[in-house]
């Protein structure tokens, strides 16, 4: 039976059975010490190698649960909505925490609304640069991942383009 | 040591235009230009309120604008569309211009000095805005786009309380139209920015949307009766500045500051286009692409988008234990301990006991699987489908082998491609606007063998399989001329011609093909041999080596794990076999089960996907998944300490340093690891030798995806997509009863 | 369009004489929307075979001579009034036709075919009478012959008679406003029109003659029609005040 209750444990509440030594971790540790790609057009990879403890840390005075400490917030810059052209707000940073799986949220039988035992799960923070949420995130003692922004790549466009004459059989027909 | 991965392997990370472009990517940029006029390597330097900002020479000016900093706002210009200055909103002063000029139609001139916050551009702004407004219905309250929508907000800066035009008989009225499905219009809303003509004309490919009528009258349509047959057509309703364009799906379902969203990566395809999920509670209220270049620019597929309506339905929320011929709703003790059970009852040992990935197994549960299959002395671990179950025929030692060695943004640098087997516009339809983005702008040639198919841009038809290909290898045809001709040629093989019988024999006649032609195709900056996957579990699976081996592949399995296998072939399934099924859905694996374990689905477990050109994305949870059911790893891992052979990780970090032990790549988020050049050539010399006592039959290479909407568990379970399959493959009217719900609403 | 126009036109004159002001509440529709739409009928849908007839092909392929060969969408609208000039109007069939021909996907020419009005995209009567009813014809009394030629055949504008002689339609300028009002029956203008003049004209078209074109006033071209009061002396021939050698 003990077998069981092992397997369920690690089932049901996976970060709650973690040791405190792996807390300080950030997802991909392990990773680092692997070459860089040997391909010279990629530059080698940004190492941050860890502050020499000059922040304060705030979790131990900030009351926060320790349960807090063994989830990995990420760190990224949200994409613009590609509902809009407006580009407000897109070149902040978000911590943000993933949602507990198995029974962080349930739907309320009564009314239909969603209960959450996840205080989290609707925290989010945003800073004006990556640094600044790395130095929160660190202050607070949370693991982090940092996720790079996605590539942009725009080309010159141009009006004219659209009456540029083609001299072999045309792919399109343009209008409008 | 604490890892950041790599911001510098996206050269141009910080988005700006100018910036990036002028400093070192110019060459780059320089070659994707989209007009065929001169190479504009030359930068030029303007001022933009006072500004001085450099973009490259036969940039819009609204680029110039942006790359300064200045928001301008439009509603016609697109940074992935052609211009077409019809909106007039982005109208900036320029100085010594006697009139306020539309920035998107005036290309930067250096020296100029721009103004974009001037009393004049405001009141220029203001007249449009109000022209805009005259005939635009205030429903905003109804409206689906309320809260997103470029003409509510700019409305707010730019527009008036009151207009002080009027037609005598009322504002414009269109007819709406039937777009199909997904698309839902509201014609009275448009404002004639043409944003979805030029999307379907360009991007898309289908050439049948454009503006009737003029003046006063224009309308958007299809002038004749007939819906917008594409597998991108959902993204002009992201495009769409006004709510002319909803999502029908989505129509009155919620409001996007309700939403919580997630940024995530697709998993019905192998490209990982990178979405996010936007969740109300404990459901996925919708699917929105998330701009990434280096994948999917701005689009997503059909399916990615709307097949999430899938996740609501049919889904294993509780593990279930066959008793007799019905499932038994059972605890997670009793279920594992049955499979415990129904291992040692089946008795197998070693190589009869078989693990079956499907396409849609995450990287962390295919790696915890494959370690539990090997504890157990097994080595049989298979994929579904096709010939999934024996040895691939490229091998997995190398992974050019297996990948789009090109990589997806690299397609458009192609200026040969050679289609075999696959019709990328079902297999990876994001891919295929890039391929038809190159083909319009570039002399792009495309050969295509294999089932002939509407793929959106021409292409010369070579043969139907592996004689067509002996004829191009040989040189005949105008094709093989232009493609021996080629600086940039490129061959994309569809996932599906390792599963047909000519395919060692496609296999080894590329191989050879490729080492002849080396010096154009295997350099180090060029690896023209591409391999385009269409399960999202697939790159992994090779890359960690969920393969069998070959006397695995030869023993017949008494014991069957399937992990989200839903393609195996219940005929391969001896009938006294035990069966687990370990998934979301319950779809054909379930059915073959006997024990079967409720899993998450991809928007609910944050994990590795490897798209198929070997980028490894992680996802991210956005919703918990319903009932008992668990992230697929975690399950395995309970499992193996039931079967006594615990797995040495308790938690996902864990986890995946043990796939950094398999593969380094595995943890290098982002990034495309290319090949070297003689590990490539190496791996082809492998699979050349490894295929050549192979015969031609002759036999044509069929088309794997014969319906686009419906090709996994969760698009068969979606409704959505289920009317997208009565509309567009079988011709049926879609849905009566969802048009008449329309008409309350109308 | 036309029709549109033309209801448009009617419900400003009766705006003008009623001086209605705007209600608030009612924002009728104005049904000018089937016409930008195709809907299949039994005259016009896109199984109906049209083809050239040898002759037009042959024009045709003069047509598209002008134009480089990638360019043949140049010839869009050439095309499109050859395939009016043969069938009498521009049905659904002629412009899928004139698109296989141009080499664009039919949308292109729907484009053309609809953004310009001479275009008939329904039947039009064996006589089409565009009266024109812009500024210069409209102070010289083109309200009047509108209303001649429409009692005269018992229609509105925008409809054709029952026996399917005669469409009405209202047109802008036709560049003929020095001889105001005017109408256009075929191809050609019938200039200083009074009620009488055009009840005559109509009469003859419906017997199916082709009456005189130009001026109806007895004018030459649009000379003063009070008499000349410049230029009156015989013009003088060639060579006639020339140097005696040259004579």
């Amino acid at each position: 039976m003990s077998v069981f209750r092992a397997g369920a444990d690690a089932l049901l509440r996976p970060t709650l059975g973690r040791s405190l030594a792996w807390s300080s971790r950030a997802l991909s540790t392990e990773a680092s010490d692997v070459k860089p790609p040997v391909e010279a057009d990629k530059a080698p990879s940004e190492i941050a190698p860890i502050p020499q403890k000059d922040v304060v840390t705030a979790d131990v005075v900030s009351g926060a649960p320790a349960e807090l400490r063994h989830r990995a917030v990420r760190i990224y810059q949200p994409t613009r909505n590609t509902m809009q052209s407006g580009g407000a707000k897109m070149e902040r940073w978000r911590i943000d925490w993933d949602i507990l799986p198995g029974g962080g949220r349930w739907e309320n039988p009564l009314m239909g609304w969603a209960s959450s035992a996840d205080y989290m799960q609707g925290t989010r923070i945003s800073f004006r640069s990556k640094e600044d949420a790395i130095h929160f995130a660190e202050k607070q003692g949370w693991d982090y991942y940092v996720q790079p922004p996605g590539a942009k790549n725009i080309p010159p466009k141009n009006y004219s383009e659209n009456f540029v004459y083609k001299p072999h059989k045309l792919r399109i027909a343009r209008t409008k | 040591m604490l890892r950041l991965v790599s911001a510098a392997s996206k050269p141009s990370s910080a988005g700006r235009l100018s910036r990036v472009v002028c400093s070192n990517c110019s060459a780059t940029i320089g070659r994707r230009t989209l007009a065929s006029t001169s190479a504009r390597s030359a930068d030029i330097t303007l001022t933009v309120d006072g500004k001085e900002v450099t973009v490259p020479q036969g940039s819009a000016l609204i680029q110039a604008c942006e790359a300064a900093g200045a928001t301008i706002p439009r509603f016609c210009y697109h940074d992935r569309l052609a211009i077409a200055g019809n909106c007039r909103m982005c109208l900036v002063e320029v100085e010594r211009s006697p009139k306020p000029v539309a920035s998107c139609a005036m290309p930067a001139m250096p020296g100029s000095k721009v103004f974009t916050n001037t009393p004049l551009v405001h009141e220029a702004r203001e007249g449009v805005m109000e022209f805009l407004l005259a005939n635009h219905p205030l429903d905003c309250p109804i409206c689906d786009q309320g809260g997103e929508c470029d003409l509510q907000d700019q409305s707010m800066r730019y527009g008036s309380d009151r207009s002080r035009f009027h037609e005598v008989y009322g504002k414009r009225a269109v007819e709406n139209k039937d777009l199909g499905p997904l698309v839902k219009t509201s014609m009275n809303r448009c404002i004639q920015c043409t944003r979805c003509v030029r999307f379907a004309n360009e991007v898309a490919g289908v050439e049948d949307l454009g503006t009737t009528g003029r003046g006063n009258d224009l309308q958007i349509g299809m002038y004749v009766e007939k819906m917008m047959d594409s597998e991108l057509s959902g993204n002009v309703v992201d495009l769409c500045p006004v709510g002319a364009l909803t999502s029908k799906p989505y129509a009155f379902h919620a409001r996007p500051w309700e939403l919580k969203n997630t940024e995530s990566v697709d998993v019905l395809d192998a490209l990982g286009s990178n979405i996010r999920i936007d969740s109300r509670g404990v459901q996925v209220m919708r699917i929105q692409p998330r701009t990434n270049d280096a994948v999917n620019e701005e689009w997503i597929s059909d399916k990615a988008r709307y097949a999430y309506d899938g996740l609501k339905f049919q889904r294993l929320t509780t593990p279930l234990v066959k008793d007799g011929d019905r499932f038994v709703p059972a605890t997670w003790e009793a279920a594992l301990q049955a499979v415990a059970d129904g291992l040692k009852r089946s008795g197998a040992t070693g190589d009869e006991i078989q693990a079956v990935a499907g396409q849609l197994a995450d990287t962390e549960a295919l790696v915890a699987l494959k370690d539990l299959v090997n504890r157990l002395g097994s080595d049989n671990t298979a994929l579904d489908g096709g010939r999934g179950a024996a040895p691939p025929v490229a091998g997995v030692d190398v992974r050019a082998n297996f990948l789009l060695n090109a990589t997806i943004p690299g397609v458009e640098r192609a200026d040969a491609i050679l289609l075999v087997g696959t019709n990328p516009r079902h297999e990876a339809a994001v891919l295929n606007s890039r391929i038809r983005k190159s083909w319009l702008h570039t002399g792009l040639e495309v050969g295509l063998i294999g089932a002939r198919a509407d793929t959106a841009y021409g292409y010369e038809y070579l043969g139907d399989g592996a004689r067509a290909l002996a004829d191009f290898v040989a040189g005949k045809g105008t094709f093989a001329k232009t493609f021996q001709a080629a600086k940039r040629p490129l061959i994309i093989i569809g996932s599906a011609v390792a599963e047909q019988e000519d395919g060692p024999a496609v296999y080894n006649a590329l191989a050879k093909f490729v080492e002849k032609n080396k010096e154009r195709m295997l350099t180090p900056e060029w690896n023209g041999f591409a391999v385009l996957q269409r399960a999202a579990s697939h790159a992994a699976a090779y890359e960690i080596g969920f393969v069998p081996s070959k006397h695995a592949a030869a023993t017949r399995p008494k014991f069957v794990y399937l992990l989200n296998a839903d393609e195996v072939d219940p005929a391969a399934i001896s009938p006294d076999a035990f069966v687990v099924y370990q998934g979301h859905h319950g779809d054909l694996g379930a059915q073959l089960a006997d024990v079967c374990l409720p899993a998450a689905a991809y928007t609910e477990k944050g994990m590795t996907w490897v798209n198929t050109e070997g980028r490894v994305q992680l996802g991210r949870a956005a919703v918990p998944p319903p009932g008992a059911a668990r992230e697929d790893w975690k399950i395995i891992r309970a499992l193996s300490e039931v079967l006594g052979v615990t797995l040495p990780y308790d938690d996902v970090l864990a986890v995946r340093d043990r796939m950094w032990e398999l593969s380094p790549t595995l943890v290098r988020y982002d990034v495309t690891e290319p090949t070297s050049v003689g590990v490539a050539r190496a791996g082809l010399g492998v699979l050349a030798e490894a295929t050549k006592s192979t015969k031609v039959s002759g036999a044509p290479l069929a088309r794997p995806i014969a319906n686009f909407y419906q090709t996994d568990p969760i698009s068969r379970a979606s409704v959505t997509m289920a009317q997208c399959t009565r509309a567009f493959v079988r011709g049926e009217d879609y849905d009566d009863a969802a048009r008449a719900t329309e008409a309350a609403f109308g | 369009m036309l029709a549109a126009r033309a209801a448009r036109r009617a419900a400003f004159a009766a705006a003008r004489t009623a001086v209605c002001p705007r209600p608030l509440s009612t924002s009728a529709c104005r049904r000018s929307d089937a016409l930008f739409v195709h809907r299949d009928t039994e005259y016009n849908n896109p199984k109906i075979p049209f083809e050239f007839t040898p002759e037009n092909r042959k024009k045709a392929q003069t047509i598209l001579s002008h134009y480089p060969p990638q360019y043949k969408k140049a010839a869009i609208i050439p095309l499109l009034h050859l395939g009016q000039e043969q069938l009498g109007w521009t049905s659904i069939s002629v412009m899928n036709y004139v698109a296989k021909l141009v080499e664009v996907t039919p949308m292109r020419v729907y484009e053309v075919a609809t953004f310009y009005t001479m275009f008939n995209r329904e039947p039009v009567g064996k006589n089409f009478v565009q009266v024109c009813t812009t500024t210069p014809c409209m102070l010289r009394g083109s309200n009047e012959i509108l209303d001649t030629v429409c009692t005269h055949l018992g229609v509105k504008p925008g409809q054709t008679t029952p026996d399917g002689k005669f469409t009405v339609v209202e047109v802008e300028c036709q560049g003929a406003c020095s001889n105001a009002p005017m109408m256009v029956v075929h191809d050609d203008f019938y200039e200083d029109l009074t009620p009488e003049t055009t009840r005559r004209l109509l009469d003859a078209f419906a017997k199916g003659e082709r009456p005189k074109s130009g001026p109806q006033s007895g004018r030459h071209t649009s000379e003063n029609s009070a008499g000349l009061t410049a230029l009156t002396s015989k013009p003088y021939g060639p060579g006639e005040h020339c140097q005696p050698d040259f004579q």
